[in-house]
């Protein structure tokens, strides 16, 4: 008995030195940068397939294979995403550093399909797998070597960041960046120092473990995201305490397999040991402090008017039900998906256009509610409104106990509670059910049928229009109005007595009731929905498509839905574009992941004969009352719009102007 | 059928488009290639098999001496549109491409020779995308432009389900993975498994081989769908022809130490192990027992066993395993005439591909197919084609395969059991064609 502790104690060792090495250069990365990469996945995966071109096709021997790899390819790497894509992205929202970095996965997972195309390219382990024996397991001494190297980048990290200069300096650009600068210091070159070392040790990670997990495009980059449980334990700044909670969830895993019994129930625990390891270490961490004393306003797209957004609203009806008409049944169907999806990307608008809150898992919303929908098991069309309903009520429940997050965590917490759902509910009999998919009966209106993709497709634009109504008519509300306020700066809503956090879980409810919505229609549309379709990892390039294509307006919405529906479309018929289609939308991301107007603002102001009329309205500079914030100083640009009379001491159009106005009776 | 119809064919080619009096090819034994594996939980097509040599399934076409014209969607004087619905892109880029290379090669054969009573096929490929949208979309297309849909693959099949139903297109697939697809009235899977049965043949040739080995068996699984149901399914089956399970697991895709598992396995002193899931991740499993010294008396596999890159990816930790499978073999691909005309013609349609088990029985559904045609005459329509599959029975492609209840939806009660020995597989059991047994309830 003894015998089998120890060896699932070692066994569970090595897979914490795994994930170890995984988190610390994601950690690296975010404590000097406060960026988050949700790609650092991606760059392992992208330099394992590099490290066995050099060392397998290339037949170049093992120490410079890796010397290429881990010293030059990945530091180059990090210097170019630091340089094209992350520079200046530590004070951008989370929205902005997360779809920039999802666009970096995108894009990396593009070239890696693009450069090599699937097949199997086994990678051996150093010293051919020979080892030892420790109690009745091996060890072998390339597992050795990755507990070493775990050990080694944690110590030396730790020591980087806090005994040497150059280590605080890297530490100091985001606290204080300016401040920095006048000591001397070169902020950028730090920060590209930063991104370098995090891709060589992201690098590193990829080679020591595609021996076990083999070459895969998306198989490292899972495994990565089950070490961000390590990550958030050492509260994405310490590296002793990442390795501490690496080691533990390598420990949590090994010991499941061992003790638990292996029933079906048991089996979805196991597998959801590093999202619930996730939600612990986030639900325990410290509550991140408010940062005060800066006000950064998003310049949003105008708001149309009630009586413009019913005629666009009737112009969008018209053409559809002409199109529905006229297209092919198959182009008429994917019209309906794409106005079903322009449904989900319109619950992101409140969420994290108005709101700024990100959620990664927007699709398992969609998901309940084409489960609700499914098993209700009725064409009526009040089953919309239950998978809505239901939909709506997890949403809260996953509000509720994130109350206390802000920001990246919270972002976090949206994608534990994701993995929670593939591993555990969407994989139970209850939910998706023996074959892992359920049919789904049409939708049948009084009088109407809607058997045919035209009248499906009309319903589509039907809901979405409304929903889009809804959203403007949430915008122009004074709910809306404190949605940005929170937004832009919640220190401020504070001090002005906003309830934040019950505002925040009205939201989420509202935002995954829409998704939840979104759900019933796409179960009716295919007739069919399966587990698969709702995983996590859909509602990455769902987020990325609703920042690009714009996430503060509807057209925004319908512009993502479109995209989002037409890219496995096209990527089928134009094989050739397929990686490309991935590498243009990173690219595409990166360049507009900034601006969460997305491509809808551009469009906008196409066919203008005049130039907007910007008032710059500076800021002045308030005193520091918080030793580590920053007080930024922003001239924020204001549009044409006409403004209402606020003080001049506030950026005049910014939802804080407007809060405030409401403040003094002006609603 | 076409030289039933005039035109000048020899009797030898006649009866290799029509599966004529040759038959059996199965007692010739046969090779096939690996199966599909991918990343995912696609079901490695399980179950089947039917009696070594015996009918291949065709019969004389009925006379036919005119096309008859537009007689029904996708028919005209001249020509037959018939639909492939594959995943041919997605997650696992090419996942079933070689089902539908088959079916390609097959038109192109079948038109060489003149075509099925007149009338050429023009094939529709679609792609389904790995997705069950996707698998939607092509249905939906093929049920208003084609047919019929021949030879189809796809690990999201009942994405098209209802659609196929609604329409009433015949649908011969290389195989139905889901059960709503299997059970949709009008489809029909070559390799025609059923998630609610399973043959005897395989459990009662390796408790045979195993004995007491298979009182201490363990089952491995992936979790992921189809993957989890087909596991359930296998291990009823087993259980009740006395396999005794002490260890059973289902891993989770993301999971990548499997050395606790193999420690477990070491623990409870399992002898016989059987895996149900991707090769890749099959590999992987594999590596983790070389790694911990764990050797069982048995490593088993389906067909997914039998495919290229798990071979690769693999490398020496596969020596020993064995697969059982319901096709011929390529390795003795020299004496089956059948499979000679499937890689002759796929060669010339892609030049680059490999002959692949779901290909074998995409080109068989091709085959079953134009058989089906020239059997229903010029007045050609879909209720013609579907009521003549449903008492389609033993049908083997000309021995490309083990004998495939089609009609009935019953899995084939005959496999062959192959072991990979110095990287190359060998014929374990029976010497040649097939081992057979029965089919049970589960």
């Amino acid at each position: 008995m003894l015998s089998a502790f120890l060896t699932f104690t070692v066994l569970g060792l090595v897979t914490g030195a795994g994930y170890a090495v995984a988190a610390s250069g994601l950690v690296l990365t975010y404590s000097t940068t406060r960026v988050f990469n949700v790609g650092h996945g991606a760059v392992a995966m992208l330099m394992a397939f590099l490290y066995w071109e050099l060392s397998v096709h290339l037949e170049l021997p093992v120490w410079l294979a890796l010397l290429l790899t881990v010293g030059v390819a990945a530091p180059v790497l990090g210097w170019l995403a630091e340089r094209v894509m992350m520079r200046h992205l530590s004070d951008a929202p989370v929205s902005t550093t997360l779809v920039v970095t999802v666009g970096l996965l995108v894009l990396l997972i593009g070239a890696a399909q693009a450069i090599w195309p699937p097949t199997a390219r086994p990678v051996q382990p150093f010293f051919n797998g020979d080892g030892f024996p420790v109690g009745s397991a091996f060890v072998s001494y390339h597992d050795l070597m990755t507990v070493i190297a775990a050990v080694v980048v944690a110590a030396a990290l730790y020591a980087l960041l806090t005994f040497t200069r150059i280590g605080i300096a890297m530490r100091a650009t985001v606290d204080n960046r300016g401040l920095l600068q006048l000591y001397g210091a070169r902020p950028s070159l730090l920060s590209t120092l930063s991104w370098a070392i995090g891709s060589a040790l992201a690098a590193l990670a990829g080679i020591l473990l595609t021996p076990v997990v083999q070459l895969s495009y998306f198989d490292l980059t899972l495994l990565v995201i089950s070490s961000y449980a390590a990550a958030v334990f050492g509260r994405l700044k310490s590296l002793p305490w990442t390795f501490i909670g690496a080691l533990l969830l390598g420990l949590c895993q090994s010991y499941a397999v061992g003790y638990l019994p292996p029933s079906e129930l048991l089996s979805g625990v196991r597998a959801a040991i590093p999202a619930l390891f996730l939600f612990a270490a986030l639900l325990l961490a410290p509550q991140a402090q408010l940062r005060i004393g800066q006000i950064k306003g998003i310049a949003g797209v105008r708001v149309p008017s009630v009586r413009k957004a019913l005629i666009s609203g009737a112009g969008l009806i018209a053409g559809t039900a002409v199109l529905a008409f006229v297209m092919a049944p198959q182009h008429t169907d994917r019209m309906a998906l794409g106005f079903i999806l322009g449904i989900v990307m319109l619950s992101l608008v409140p969420l994290t256009g108005y709101g700024g809150y990100v959620s990664l898992t927007q699709f398992t919303f969609v998901g309940i509610g084409a489960i609700v929908v499914a098993r209700l098991d009725s064409p009526s069309p009040l089953t919309l409104l239950a998978g809505a309903a239901a939909a709506a009520v997890v949403g809260v429940l996953v509000a509720l106990p994130a109350l206390r997050l802000q920001g990246l965590y919270l972002a976090l917490s949206t994608l534990a509670f994701g993995l929670l759902m593939d591993k555990l509910v969407f994989q139970a009999d209850f939910a998706f059910g023996f074959n892992g998919s359920l049919e789904v009966p049409r939708l049948a209106l009084p009088g109407l049928t809607l058997d045919t993709p035209a009248s499906y497709a009309i319903l589509s634009v039907v809901v979405f229009t409304l929903v889009g109504f809804g959203v403007l008519a949430l915008r122009r509300s004074r709910y809306g109005r404190i949605l940005l306020a929170m937004r832009d700066s919640p220190a401020g809503c504070a001090t002005l007595g906003l309830n934040l956090r019950w505002t925040r879980v009205r939201l989420f409810g509202l935002s995954a009731g829409i998704a939840g919505l979104a759900g019933g229609l796409l179960g009716g549309l295919n007739q069919s929905v399966s587990a698969t379709e709702f995983q996590l990892f859909n509602s990455l390039p769902l987020l990325l498509l609703a920042v690009v294509a714009g996430v503060t307006s509807v057209s925004g919405a319908a512009i993502g839905g479109m995209t989002l529906m037409l890219l496995p479309v096209v990527a089928g018929e134009f094989e050739a574009l397929g990686g490309l289609m991935f590498l243009l939308i990173g690219v595409a991301a990166l360049g507009l992941g900034r601006d969460p107007n997305g491509v809808a603002s551009r469009l906008f102001t196409l066919g203008r004969w005049r130039p907007s009329a910007k008032v710059t309205v500076p800021f002045r500079r308030p005193a520091p009352a918080y030793a580590t914030g920053t007080a930024a100083v922003r001239d924020v640009p204001v549009s044409e719009a006409p403004v209402s009379s606020v003080p001049v001491s506030a950026t005049p159009g910014s939802p804080a102007a407007e809060v405030r106005a409401s403040r003094e009776g002006k609603w | 059928m076409t030289s039933a119809c005039g035109s000048a064919l020899s009797k030898e080619q006649r009866d290799q488009v029509l599966g004529g009096t040759n038959g059996a090819g199965a007692g010739s034994g046969s090779g096939a290639t690996g199966g599909t594996a991918g990343e995912g939980g696609t079901d490695g097509g399980s179950t089947g098999g039917s009696s070594g040599g015996g009918s291949s399934g065709g019969t004389a076409p009925v006379a036919c001496s005119g096309t008859g014209g537009a007689t029904d969607t996708g028919v005209t004087a001249n020509s037959i549109k018939i639909a492939n619905v594959s995943d041919t892109s997605g997650p696992v880029s090419g996942l079933f491409e070689a089902a539908q290379q088959a079916t390609k090669a097959y038109v192109a054969y079948v038109n060489s020779t003149g075509g099925v009573c007149g009338r050429k096929l023009e094939l529709l490929a679609l792609d389904s995308r790995t997705d069950s949208r996707g698998e939607q979309e092509g249905t939906a297309q093929a049920c208003n432009q084609a047919f019929a849909m021949v030879g189809s693959m796809s690990a999201y099949d009942q994405g098209g389900a209802q659609q196929a139903a609604s329409c009433g297109i015949p649908d011969i697939r290389a195989a139905s993975v889901t059960s709503q697809r299997q059970n949709v009235a009008n489809s029909f899977g070559v390799n025609s498994t059923r998630m609610t049965h399973q043959p005897t043949a395989p459990p009662d040739y390796f408790k045979s081989k195993y004995g007491g080995a298979t009182t201490k068996a363990a089952f491995l699984y992936l979790n992921a769908e189809v993957t989890k149901q087909n596991a359930e399914s296998f291990m009823k089956a087993y259980s009740g022809r006395g396999f005794n399970w002490i260890y059973t697991q289902s891993i989770d895709i993301a999971d990548f130490n499997y050395s606790p598992y193999v420690v477990q396995m070491k623990e409870k002193g399992v002898q016989y192990v059987q895996w149900l899931g991707s090769g890749q991740h099959g590999a992987r499993l594999l590596q983790a027992m070389k790694q911990q010294g764990y050797t069982p008396q048995a490593f088993v596999m389906d067909a997914t066993g039998y495919d290229a890159n798990f071979v690769k990816s693999a490398g020496a930790a596969a020596e020993g395993v064995t697969v059982f499978i319901n096709t011929s073999l390529v390795e003795e691909g020299g004496s089956n005439k059948e499979q000679q005309l499937y890689r002759q013609w796929l060669a010339r349609v892609a030049p680059n591909a490999r002959p692949d088990y779901f290909g074998f029985f995409a080109w068989g559904a091709a085959k079953l197919f134009v058989q089906q045609v020239a059997k229903a005459g010029p007045n050609l329509k879909r209720s013609a084609i579907i009521d003549g599959l449903k008492s389609v029975r033993d049908y083997t492609a000309d021995g490309l395969f083990a004998a495939q209840d089609v009609g009935g939806k019953r899995p084939s009660k005959c496999w062959a059991f192959i072991k990979l020995q110095g990287g190359k597989w060998v014929r374990e059991a029976p010497g040649s064609g097939y081992k057979c047994g029965d089919v049970v309830g589960v």
